[in-house]
Protein backbone atom coordinates (compact mmCIF):
# COMPACT_ATOMS: atom_id res chain seq x y z
CA UNK A 1 0.00 0.00 0.00
CA UNK A 2 1.38 3.35 -1.10
CA UNK A 3 1.67 5.96 1.55
CA UNK A 4 -0.09 9.32 0.88
CA UNK A 5 2.31 12.01 -0.21
CA UNK A 6 1.91 14.48 2.66
CA UNK A 7 4.82 16.59 1.38
CA UNK A 8 3.03 17.40 -1.82
CA UNK A 9 -0.22 18.19 0.03
CA UNK A 10 1.53 20.66 2.39
CA UNK A 11 3.51 22.36 -0.31
CA UNK A 12 7.28 22.62 -0.55
CA UNK A 13 9.06 21.71 2.70
CA UNK A 14 11.91 23.83 3.99
CA UNK A 15 15.38 22.39 4.03
CA UNK A 16 15.79 20.15 7.08
CA UNK A 17 17.30 22.12 9.94
CA UNK A 18 20.33 20.80 11.85
CA UNK A 19 19.40 18.39 14.60
CA UNK A 20 21.57 19.80 17.32
CA UNK A 21 24.16 22.31 18.23
CA UNK A 22 27.14 22.10 20.54
CA UNK A 23 27.30 24.82 23.13
CA UNK A 24 30.82 25.18 24.46
CA UNK A 25 30.29 28.34 26.42
CA UNK A 26 30.44 26.47 29.79
CA UNK A 27 33.50 24.40 28.96
CA UNK A 28 36.21 26.95 28.52
CA UNK A 29 39.68 25.68 29.09
CA UNK A 30 41.50 26.93 32.15
CA UNK A 31 44.17 29.34 31.02
CA UNK A 32 45.47 30.53 34.40
CA UNK A 33 48.69 29.43 36.04
CA UNK A 34 48.89 25.78 37.06
CA UNK A 35 50.19 25.77 40.61
CA UNK A 36 50.77 22.06 40.99
CA UNK A 37 50.41 19.51 43.77
CA UNK A 38 51.93 21.58 46.52
CA UNK A 39 49.39 24.34 45.99
CA UNK A 40 46.56 21.77 45.88
CA UNK A 41 47.80 20.36 49.14
CA UNK A 42 48.03 23.80 50.74
CA UNK A 43 44.53 24.65 49.48
CA UNK A 44 43.25 21.52 51.20
CA UNK A 45 45.07 22.49 54.40
CA UNK A 46 43.45 25.96 54.38
CA UNK A 47 40.01 24.59 53.55
CA UNK A 48 40.24 21.95 56.29
CA UNK A 49 41.27 24.54 58.88
CA UNK A 50 38.38 26.84 57.93
CA UNK A 51 35.91 23.98 58.10
CA UNK A 52 37.16 22.79 61.49
CA UNK A 53 36.93 26.29 62.96
CA UNK A 54 33.39 26.74 61.64
CA UNK A 55 34.34 29.59 59.28
CA UNK A 56 31.56 30.14 56.70
CA UNK A 57 29.27 28.02 58.88
CA UNK A 58 26.57 28.98 61.37
CA UNK A 59 27.26 30.49 64.78
CA UNK A 60 26.81 27.12 66.49
CA UNK A 61 29.88 25.68 64.74
CA UNK A 62 32.07 28.52 66.01
CA UNK A 63 31.08 28.43 69.67
CA UNK A 64 33.27 25.54 70.87
CA UNK A 65 36.50 26.74 69.12
CA UNK A 66 35.96 30.28 70.45
CA UNK A 67 35.37 29.00 74.00
CA UNK A 68 38.51 26.86 73.83
CA UNK A 69 40.65 29.75 72.55
CA UNK A 70 39.32 31.97 75.34
CA UNK A 71 40.00 29.21 77.89
CA UNK A 72 43.64 28.94 76.81
CA UNK A 73 44.50 32.61 76.20
CA UNK A 74 42.78 34.10 79.25
CA UNK A 75 45.06 32.43 81.85
CA UNK A 76 48.13 33.63 79.90
CA UNK A 77 46.88 37.22 79.89
CA UNK A 78 46.04 36.94 83.58
CA UNK A 79 49.52 35.53 84.29
CA UNK A 80 51.27 38.36 82.46
CA UNK A 81 48.94 40.91 84.10
CA UNK A 82 49.62 39.56 87.59
CA UNK A 83 53.36 39.62 86.96
CA UNK A 84 53.16 43.23 85.80
CA UNK A 85 51.89 44.27 89.22
CA UNK A 86 53.31 41.54 91.45
CA UNK A 87 56.60 40.32 89.92
CA UNK A 88 56.93 37.42 92.38
CA UNK A 89 53.45 36.04 91.74
CA UNK A 90 52.59 33.87 88.75
CA UNK A 91 49.88 31.48 87.60
CA UNK A 92 52.47 29.24 85.91
CA UNK A 93 55.76 28.79 87.72
CA UNK A 94 57.45 27.31 84.64
CA UNK A 95 56.63 26.68 80.99
CA UNK A 96 56.06 22.97 81.59
CA UNK A 97 53.34 23.95 84.10
CA UNK A 98 51.68 25.81 81.25
CA UNK A 99 51.89 22.81 78.90
CA UNK A 100 50.48 20.55 81.63
CA UNK A 101 47.66 23.07 82.23
CA UNK A 102 46.63 23.30 78.58
CA UNK A 103 46.75 19.54 77.97
CA UNK A 104 43.05 19.01 78.74
CA UNK A 105 42.00 22.00 76.63
CA UNK A 106 44.27 20.81 73.82
CA UNK A 107 42.77 17.32 74.10
CA UNK A 108 39.20 18.67 73.88
CA UNK A 109 40.26 20.89 70.97
CA UNK A 110 41.68 17.90 69.08
CA UNK A 111 38.54 15.87 69.89
CA UNK A 112 36.38 18.56 68.25
CA UNK A 113 38.69 19.41 65.34
CA UNK A 114 39.98 16.00 64.16
CA UNK A 115 36.54 14.52 63.33
CA UNK A 116 35.74 17.66 61.31
CA UNK A 117 38.85 16.96 59.23
CA UNK A 118 38.04 13.43 58.10
CA UNK A 119 34.50 12.32 58.99
CA UNK A 120 32.60 14.77 56.76
CA UNK A 121 34.47 13.68 53.62
CA UNK A 122 33.80 10.02 54.37
CA UNK A 123 30.15 10.53 55.22
CA UNK A 124 29.46 12.66 52.14
CA UNK A 125 31.40 10.25 49.88
CA UNK A 126 33.57 12.97 48.34
CA UNK A 127 36.90 11.17 48.70
CA UNK A 128 36.70 10.00 45.07
CA UNK A 129 36.44 13.65 44.01
CA UNK A 130 39.54 14.58 45.99
CA UNK A 131 41.54 11.70 44.56
CA UNK A 132 40.50 12.51 40.99
CA UNK A 133 42.42 15.79 41.34
CA UNK A 134 46.12 16.47 41.65
CA UNK A 135 46.47 15.18 45.19
CA UNK A 136 47.23 11.59 46.16
CA UNK A 137 45.93 9.73 49.18
CA UNK A 138 49.19 10.39 51.03
CA UNK A 139 48.86 14.11 50.18
CA UNK A 140 45.30 14.10 51.50
CA UNK A 141 46.37 12.57 54.80
CA UNK A 142 49.39 14.86 55.04
CA UNK A 143 47.18 17.91 54.44
CA UNK A 144 44.76 16.79 57.15
CA UNK A 145 47.60 16.11 59.60
CA UNK A 146 49.21 19.49 58.84
CA UNK A 147 45.86 21.27 59.21
CA UNK A 148 45.18 19.54 62.54
CA UNK A 149 48.71 20.25 63.77
CA UNK A 150 48.55 23.94 62.76
CA UNK A 151 45.20 24.39 64.50
CA UNK A 152 46.45 22.57 67.60
CA UNK A 153 49.55 24.77 67.52
CA UNK A 154 47.34 27.84 67.71
CA UNK A 155 46.09 26.47 71.03
CA UNK A 156 49.44 25.36 72.45
CA UNK A 157 52.23 27.32 70.81
CA UNK A 158 50.80 30.82 70.33
CA UNK A 159 49.69 31.23 73.98
CA UNK A 160 53.08 29.85 75.12
CA UNK A 161 54.92 32.35 72.89
CA UNK A 162 52.68 35.15 74.22
CA UNK A 163 53.58 34.01 77.74
CA UNK A 164 57.30 34.03 76.88
CA UNK A 165 57.05 37.41 75.17
CA UNK A 166 55.05 38.92 78.03
CA UNK A 167 57.61 37.76 80.57
CA UNK A 168 60.50 39.24 78.59
CA UNK A 169 58.70 42.56 78.10
CA UNK A 170 58.21 42.82 81.85
CA UNK A 171 61.97 42.66 82.41
CA UNK A 172 63.98 45.87 82.81
CA UNK A 173 65.91 45.23 79.60
CA UNK A 174 63.47 43.40 77.29
CA UNK A 175 65.91 42.88 74.40
CA UNK A 176 68.61 41.52 76.66
CA UNK A 177 66.08 39.27 78.40
CA UNK A 178 64.88 37.97 75.04
CA UNK A 179 68.46 37.20 74.01
CA UNK A 180 69.16 35.47 77.33
CA UNK A 181 65.98 33.37 77.22
CA UNK A 182 66.10 32.45 73.55
CA UNK A 183 66.73 28.82 74.51
CA UNK A 184 63.38 28.81 76.32
CA UNK A 185 61.69 29.97 73.13
CA UNK A 186 63.36 27.12 71.22
CA UNK A 187 62.10 24.63 73.79
CA UNK A 188 58.60 26.13 73.60
CA UNK A 189 58.65 25.74 69.81
CA UNK A 190 59.85 22.14 70.03
CA UNK A 191 57.30 21.23 72.71
CA UNK A 192 54.44 22.99 70.92
CA UNK A 193 55.10 21.36 67.54
CA UNK A 194 55.66 17.88 68.92
CA UNK A 195 52.68 17.90 71.29
CA UNK A 196 50.38 19.30 68.57
CA UNK A 197 51.48 16.64 66.05
CA UNK A 198 51.20 13.87 68.67
CA UNK A 199 47.68 14.72 69.83
CA UNK A 200 46.55 15.58 66.30
CA UNK A 201 47.75 12.26 64.90
CA UNK A 202 45.91 10.29 67.61
CA UNK A 203 42.70 12.27 66.99
CA UNK A 204 42.93 11.79 63.23
CA UNK A 205 43.63 8.08 63.55
CA UNK A 206 40.46 7.54 65.57
CA UNK A 207 38.45 9.77 63.22
CA UNK A 208 39.62 7.80 60.19
CA UNK A 209 37.64 4.77 61.40
CA UNK A 210 34.20 6.36 61.34
CA UNK A 211 32.10 8.66 59.19
CA UNK A 212 30.07 9.94 62.15
CA UNK A 213 31.63 12.98 63.82
CA UNK A 214 29.85 12.51 67.12
CA UNK A 215 31.02 8.90 67.42
CA UNK A 216 34.58 10.02 66.66
CA UNK A 217 34.38 12.69 69.38
CA UNK A 218 33.04 10.11 71.85
CA UNK A 219 35.77 7.59 71.05
CA UNK A 220 38.56 10.20 71.23
CA UNK A 221 37.41 11.47 74.64
CA UNK A 222 36.78 7.96 75.94
CA UNK A 223 40.04 6.72 74.39
CA UNK A 224 42.07 9.34 76.26
CA UNK A 225 40.31 8.52 79.53
CA UNK A 226 40.67 4.74 79.14
CA UNK A 227 44.35 5.11 78.19
CA UNK A 228 44.94 7.16 81.35
CA UNK A 229 43.11 4.61 83.51
CA UNK A 230 44.94 1.66 81.88
CA UNK A 231 48.32 3.33 82.42
CA UNK A 232 47.40 4.04 86.05
CA UNK A 233 46.31 0.43 86.61
CA UNK A 234 49.48 -0.96 85.02
CA UNK A 235 51.72 1.35 87.07
CA UNK A 236 49.88 0.13 90.17
CA UNK A 237 50.10 -3.53 89.18
CA UNK A 238 53.71 -3.73 88.02
CA UNK A 239 56.56 -4.05 90.52
CA UNK A 240 58.78 -1.03 91.02
CA UNK A 241 61.83 -2.95 89.75
CA UNK A 242 60.04 -4.09 86.57
CA UNK A 243 61.84 -2.62 83.54
CA UNK A 244 58.64 -2.32 81.50
CA UNK A 245 57.10 -0.05 84.15
CA UNK A 246 59.10 2.95 82.91
CA UNK A 247 57.60 2.66 79.45
CA UNK A 248 53.98 2.29 80.62
CA UNK A 249 54.00 6.08 80.72
CA UNK A 250 53.62 6.04 76.91
CA UNK A 251 50.14 4.53 77.30
CA UNK A 252 49.00 7.75 78.92
CA UNK A 253 48.97 10.84 76.66
CA UNK A 254 48.87 13.25 79.62
CA UNK A 255 51.86 11.61 81.34
CA UNK A 256 53.79 11.46 78.05
CA UNK A 257 53.20 15.15 77.32
CA UNK A 258 53.79 16.11 80.96
CA UNK A 259 56.98 14.04 81.19
CA UNK A 260 58.33 15.44 77.91
CA UNK A 261 57.68 19.07 78.91
CA UNK A 262 59.08 18.41 82.37
CA UNK A 263 62.32 16.88 81.03
CA UNK A 264 62.63 19.54 78.33
CA UNK A 265 62.39 22.49 80.70
CA UNK A 266 63.93 20.95 83.82
CA UNK A 267 66.57 18.91 82.00
CA UNK A 268 66.00 15.92 84.27
CA UNK A 269 66.68 17.75 87.53
CA UNK A 270 63.93 18.41 89.99
CA UNK A 271 60.99 17.54 87.76
CA UNK A 272 58.19 15.17 88.76
CA UNK A 273 59.12 12.71 85.97
CA UNK A 274 62.61 12.13 87.39
CA UNK A 275 61.64 8.82 89.03
CA UNK A 276 61.06 7.21 85.63
CA UNK A 277 64.55 8.16 84.46
CA UNK A 278 63.52 8.86 80.86
CA UNK A 279 65.18 11.72 79.02
CA UNK A 280 63.39 14.29 76.85
CA UNK A 281 64.81 12.49 73.80
CA UNK A 282 63.13 9.21 74.84
CA UNK A 283 59.79 10.99 75.30
CA UNK A 284 60.25 12.78 71.96
CA UNK A 285 61.13 9.47 70.28
CA UNK A 286 58.01 7.87 71.72
CA UNK A 287 55.82 10.73 70.51
CA UNK A 288 57.35 10.68 67.03
CA UNK A 289 56.83 6.91 66.91
CA UNK A 290 53.15 7.40 67.79
CA UNK A 291 52.81 10.00 65.00
CA UNK A 292 54.46 7.62 62.49
CA UNK A 293 52.33 4.66 63.58
CA UNK A 294 49.14 6.74 63.33
CA UNK A 295 50.21 7.97 59.88
CA UNK A 296 50.93 4.42 58.70
CA UNK A 297 47.57 3.09 59.94
CA UNK A 298 45.74 6.03 58.34
CA UNK A 299 47.56 5.43 55.06
CA UNK A 300 46.55 1.78 55.22
CA UNK A 301 42.94 2.92 55.78
CA UNK A 302 43.00 5.18 52.71
CA UNK A 303 44.98 3.08 50.21
CA UNK A 304 42.84 1.70 47.37
CA UNK A 305 41.51 -1.84 47.72
CA UNK A 306 42.76 -3.02 44.34
CA UNK B 1 15.84 -14.47 64.70
CA UNK B 2 15.44 -11.04 63.12
CA UNK B 3 13.24 -12.58 60.40
CA UNK B 4 10.90 -13.93 63.10
CA UNK B 5 10.54 -10.43 64.54
CA UNK B 6 9.94 -8.81 61.16
CA UNK B 7 6.16 -9.34 60.94
CA UNK B 8 5.06 -8.63 64.54
CA UNK B 9 7.71 -5.97 65.33
CA UNK B 10 8.98 -4.45 62.08
CA UNK B 11 10.63 -1.35 63.57
CA UNK B 12 12.42 -3.45 66.18
CA UNK B 13 13.68 -5.85 63.50
CA UNK B 14 14.75 -2.90 61.32
CA UNK B 15 16.62 -1.25 64.20
CA UNK B 16 18.46 -4.41 65.17
CA UNK B 17 19.34 -5.03 61.51
CA UNK B 18 20.64 -1.45 61.18
CA UNK B 19 22.82 -1.85 64.27
CA UNK B 20 24.17 -5.27 63.31
CA UNK B 21 24.94 -4.09 59.79
CA UNK B 22 26.81 -0.96 60.88
CA UNK B 23 29.94 -0.23 62.85
CA UNK B 24 28.13 0.94 65.97
CA UNK B 25 27.60 -2.56 67.33
CA UNK B 26 31.28 -3.39 66.87
CA UNK B 27 32.30 -0.20 68.68
CA UNK B 28 29.83 -0.90 71.48
CA UNK B 29 30.98 -4.51 71.87
CA UNK B 30 34.63 -3.41 71.95
CA UNK B 31 33.84 -0.78 74.58
CA UNK B 32 31.79 -3.23 76.65
CA UNK B 33 34.75 -5.61 76.89
CA UNK B 34 37.30 -2.95 77.91
CA UNK B 35 36.82 -3.75 81.64
CA UNK B 36 38.29 -7.19 80.81
CA UNK B 37 41.61 -5.45 80.10
CA UNK B 38 41.53 -3.93 83.57
CA UNK B 39 40.75 -7.33 85.06
CA UNK B 40 43.69 -8.84 83.17
CA UNK B 41 45.97 -6.09 84.50
CA UNK B 42 44.62 -6.77 87.99
CA UNK B 43 45.72 -10.42 87.65
CA UNK B 44 49.34 -9.27 87.26
CA UNK B 45 49.43 -8.23 90.90
CA UNK B 46 46.26 -9.39 92.70
CA UNK B 47 47.80 -9.00 96.18
CA UNK B 48 47.00 -5.26 96.28
CA UNK B 49 43.25 -5.85 96.74
CA UNK B 50 40.69 -8.67 96.74
CA UNK B 51 38.75 -9.45 93.54
CA UNK B 52 35.61 -8.17 95.30
CA UNK B 53 37.22 -4.81 96.10
CA UNK B 54 38.64 -4.59 92.58
CA UNK B 55 35.21 -5.14 91.00
CA UNK B 56 33.50 -2.68 93.36
CA UNK B 57 36.09 0.03 92.62
CA UNK B 58 36.02 -0.67 88.88
CA UNK B 59 32.23 -0.43 88.74
CA UNK B 60 31.60 2.36 91.21
CA UNK B 61 34.53 4.75 90.86
CA UNK B 62 37.15 3.99 88.23
CA UNK B 63 35.44 3.19 84.99
CA UNK B 64 32.07 1.57 84.47
CA UNK B 65 29.36 3.67 86.14
CA UNK B 66 31.12 7.05 85.70
CA UNK B 67 32.26 6.76 82.08
CA UNK B 68 32.06 3.52 80.18
CA UNK B 69 28.41 2.55 80.67
CA UNK B 70 27.00 5.98 79.72
CA UNK B 71 29.16 6.35 76.59
CA UNK B 72 28.63 2.75 75.44
CA UNK B 73 24.85 2.98 75.67
CA UNK B 74 24.76 6.57 74.37
CA UNK B 75 26.24 5.50 71.04
CA UNK B 76 23.30 3.18 70.35
CA UNK B 77 20.57 5.24 72.05
CA UNK B 78 21.35 8.40 70.10
CA UNK B 79 21.82 6.50 66.84
CA UNK B 80 18.46 4.65 66.90
CA UNK B 81 16.34 7.68 65.97
CA UNK B 82 19.13 10.26 65.59
CA UNK B 83 20.55 8.54 62.51
CA UNK B 84 17.06 8.41 60.95
CA UNK B 85 16.81 12.19 61.46
CA UNK B 86 20.34 12.79 60.17
CA UNK B 87 19.91 10.54 57.12
CA UNK B 88 16.40 11.97 56.46
CA UNK B 89 14.84 8.49 56.57
CA UNK B 90 12.48 9.22 59.46
CA UNK B 91 9.54 10.12 57.12
CA UNK B 92 9.67 6.57 55.69
CA UNK B 93 9.10 5.18 59.19
CA UNK B 94 6.29 7.55 60.01
CA UNK B 95 4.57 6.82 56.67
CA UNK B 96 3.98 3.25 57.80
CA UNK B 97 0.61 2.57 59.46
CA UNK B 98 2.30 2.27 62.84
CA UNK B 99 1.60 4.54 65.81
CA UNK B 100 4.31 6.96 66.96
CA UNK B 101 4.33 5.48 70.46
CA UNK B 102 4.91 2.04 68.98
CA UNK B 103 7.77 3.37 66.82
CA UNK B 104 9.46 4.82 69.91
CA UNK B 105 8.90 1.66 71.98
CA UNK B 106 10.22 -0.61 69.26
CA UNK B 107 13.25 1.63 68.72
CA UNK B 108 13.92 1.52 72.47
CA UNK B 109 13.53 -2.27 72.48
CA UNK B 110 15.97 -2.46 69.56
CA UNK B 111 18.57 -0.46 71.49
CA UNK B 112 18.14 -2.65 74.56
CA UNK B 113 18.27 -5.85 72.54
CA UNK B 114 21.73 -4.90 71.24
CA UNK B 115 23.14 -2.93 74.20
CA UNK B 116 22.12 -5.16 77.12
CA UNK B 117 23.78 -8.42 75.94
CA UNK B 118 27.01 -6.57 75.07
CA UNK B 119 27.18 -4.67 78.38
CA UNK B 120 26.23 -7.64 80.54
CA UNK B 121 28.54 -10.05 78.70
CA UNK B 122 31.44 -7.59 79.13
CA UNK B 123 30.80 -7.37 82.87
CA UNK B 124 30.36 -11.13 83.27
CA UNK B 125 33.65 -11.89 81.49
CA UNK B 126 35.39 -9.20 83.57
CA UNK B 127 34.11 -10.85 86.77
CA UNK B 128 35.24 -14.27 85.54
CA UNK B 129 38.75 -12.97 84.81
CA UNK B 130 38.97 -11.22 88.20
CA UNK B 131 37.72 -14.40 89.91
CA UNK B 132 40.80 -16.28 88.68
CA UNK B 133 42.94 -14.26 91.07
CA UNK B 134 42.34 -16.13 94.28
CA UNK B 135 40.19 -19.25 94.21
CA UNK B 136 38.89 -19.51 97.84
CA UNK B 137 37.82 -15.88 98.19
CA UNK B 138 36.49 -15.27 94.73
CA UNK B 139 33.86 -17.89 93.91
CA UNK B 140 31.01 -16.57 91.82
CA UNK B 141 27.52 -17.86 92.64
CA UNK B 142 27.17 -18.47 96.37
CA UNK B 143 30.74 -17.28 97.00
CA UNK B 144 31.78 -13.82 98.23
CA UNK B 145 32.03 -12.54 94.68
CA UNK B 146 28.46 -13.55 93.79
CA UNK B 147 26.56 -10.59 95.31
CA UNK B 148 28.97 -8.11 93.71
CA UNK B 149 28.51 -9.64 90.28
CA UNK B 150 24.72 -9.76 90.53
CA UNK B 151 24.56 -6.19 91.87
CA UNK B 152 26.86 -5.07 89.07
CA UNK B 153 24.76 -6.78 86.38
CA UNK B 154 21.46 -5.46 87.80
CA UNK B 155 22.74 -1.88 88.21
CA UNK B 156 24.21 -1.93 84.70
CA UNK B 157 20.89 -3.19 83.30
CA UNK B 158 18.98 -0.42 85.11
CA UNK B 159 21.48 2.16 83.84
CA UNK B 160 21.24 0.84 80.29
CA UNK B 161 17.43 1.12 80.29
CA UNK B 162 17.49 4.65 81.77
CA UNK B 163 20.23 6.02 79.49
CA UNK B 164 18.59 4.45 76.43
CA UNK B 165 15.17 5.95 77.21
CA UNK B 166 16.42 9.43 78.05
CA UNK B 167 18.81 9.82 75.14
CA UNK B 168 16.43 8.27 72.63
CA UNK B 169 14.15 11.22 73.46
CA UNK B 170 17.05 13.70 73.49
CA UNK B 171 18.08 12.59 69.99
CA UNK B 172 14.74 13.86 68.68
CA UNK B 173 15.17 17.24 70.35
CA UNK B 174 18.92 18.01 69.99
CA UNK B 175 20.63 17.64 66.57
CA UNK B 176 23.93 16.34 68.01
CA UNK B 177 22.58 14.19 70.81
CA UNK B 178 25.75 12.13 71.27
CA UNK B 179 27.78 15.29 71.87
CA UNK B 180 25.10 16.51 74.26
CA UNK B 181 25.34 13.15 76.05
CA UNK B 182 29.13 13.40 76.30
CA UNK B 183 28.86 16.91 77.70
CA UNK B 184 26.22 15.65 80.17
CA UNK B 185 28.42 12.73 81.25
CA UNK B 186 31.69 14.59 81.64
CA UNK B 187 30.55 18.08 82.60
CA UNK B 188 27.24 17.69 84.38
CA UNK B 189 27.83 14.38 86.18
CA UNK B 190 31.61 14.39 86.63
CA UNK B 191 32.58 18.03 87.05
CA UNK B 192 29.49 19.85 88.35
CA UNK B 193 28.30 16.81 90.33
CA UNK B 194 31.53 16.97 92.31
CA UNK B 195 30.93 20.55 93.46
CA UNK B 196 27.11 20.62 93.59
CA UNK B 197 25.90 17.50 95.43
CA UNK B 198 22.26 18.51 94.85
CA UNK B 199 22.67 17.61 91.18
CA UNK B 200 22.44 13.92 92.11
CA UNK B 201 18.64 14.19 91.88
CA UNK B 202 19.00 14.52 88.11
CA UNK B 203 22.06 12.29 87.70
CA UNK B 204 21.77 8.94 85.95
CA UNK B 205 25.06 7.85 87.46
CA UNK B 206 23.76 8.46 90.99
CA UNK B 207 20.83 6.11 90.50
CA UNK B 208 23.01 3.41 88.93
CA UNK B 209 25.44 3.65 91.85
CA UNK B 210 22.56 3.69 94.36
CA UNK B 211 21.05 0.51 92.88
CA UNK B 212 24.46 -1.16 93.02
CA UNK B 213 25.11 -0.15 96.63
CA UNK B 214 21.58 -1.09 97.77
CA UNK B 215 21.66 -4.50 96.11
CA UNK B 216 25.13 -5.25 97.48
CA UNK B 217 23.99 -4.25 100.99
CA UNK B 218 27.52 -4.01 102.33
CA UNK B 219 28.23 -1.35 104.99
CA UNK B 220 31.77 -0.95 103.60
CA UNK B 221 30.51 -0.08 100.13
CA UNK B 222 28.63 3.22 100.16
CA UNK B 223 28.21 6.42 98.19
CA UNK B 224 27.30 9.86 99.47
CA UNK B 225 23.52 10.31 99.94
CA UNK B 226 22.59 6.99 98.35
CA UNK B 227 18.94 6.76 97.33
CA UNK B 228 17.03 3.69 98.56
CA UNK B 229 16.46 0.83 96.14
CA UNK B 230 12.70 1.37 95.94
CA UNK B 231 13.05 5.14 95.37
CA UNK B 232 15.75 4.57 92.74
CA UNK B 233 13.68 2.05 90.81
CA UNK B 234 10.55 4.25 90.96
CA UNK B 235 12.56 7.27 89.76
CA UNK B 236 14.10 5.25 86.95
CA UNK B 237 10.69 3.90 85.88
CA UNK B 238 9.09 7.37 85.94
CA UNK B 239 12.02 8.88 84.02
CA UNK B 240 11.77 6.13 81.38
CA UNK B 241 8.01 6.61 80.95
CA UNK B 242 8.41 10.40 80.70
CA UNK B 243 11.22 10.01 78.18
CA UNK B 244 9.13 7.67 76.01
CA UNK B 245 6.16 10.05 76.17
CA UNK B 246 8.39 13.03 75.30
CA UNK B 247 9.87 11.14 72.33
CA UNK B 248 6.36 10.19 71.12
CA UNK B 249 5.12 13.79 71.45
CA UNK B 250 8.19 15.09 69.65
CA UNK B 251 7.78 12.52 66.87
CA UNK B 252 4.17 13.69 66.38
CA UNK B 253 5.07 17.38 66.35
CA UNK B 254 8.45 17.61 64.63
CA UNK B 255 8.83 18.74 61.06
CA UNK B 256 9.80 15.68 59.05
CA UNK B 257 10.48 17.52 55.79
Amino acid sequence: MALPDFAQQAGPTPAPSRYGEIYDRGYKHYEGPRLGRVQALWALVRYSMKRALGIKKGVGAKIIPILLYVAVVLPVIIDVGIRAFLPEASAFATYDDFFAFIFIIEGIFVATVAPEMLCGDRQENVLALYFSRAITRADYLLAKLVATAILTLTVSLIPAVILWLGRQLLEDGPLGAMRDNLDDLGRILAAGVLIASYLGAIGLLISSFTGRKSIAVAIIVLGFMIAEALAGSLLFALDLDNGIRRFVVFLSPSNTVGGFADELFHGGTGGPSDELGLSAWVYAGGMVAVVLICGAVMYWRYVPDE
Amino acid sequence: MIAVLWRPLPILALTVRQFLGGKAVRVVTALAFIPCLFAAIYLINPDESTPRQFLVDLFLEILIAPTLLPITVLILATAALGNEVEDRTLPYLTLKPIGRLRIVLEKLAGVLLVALPAVLAGLAVTALIAARADAPSSRIGDGPLGPVVWAMLAAAAVGTVLISSVFLAVSLVVPRALLAGIVYTFTWESLLGRFLPGLRVVSIRHYVQSVFVDLLDDPDVTIANATSLRASLITVAVACVLAVLLATWRLRRMNLE
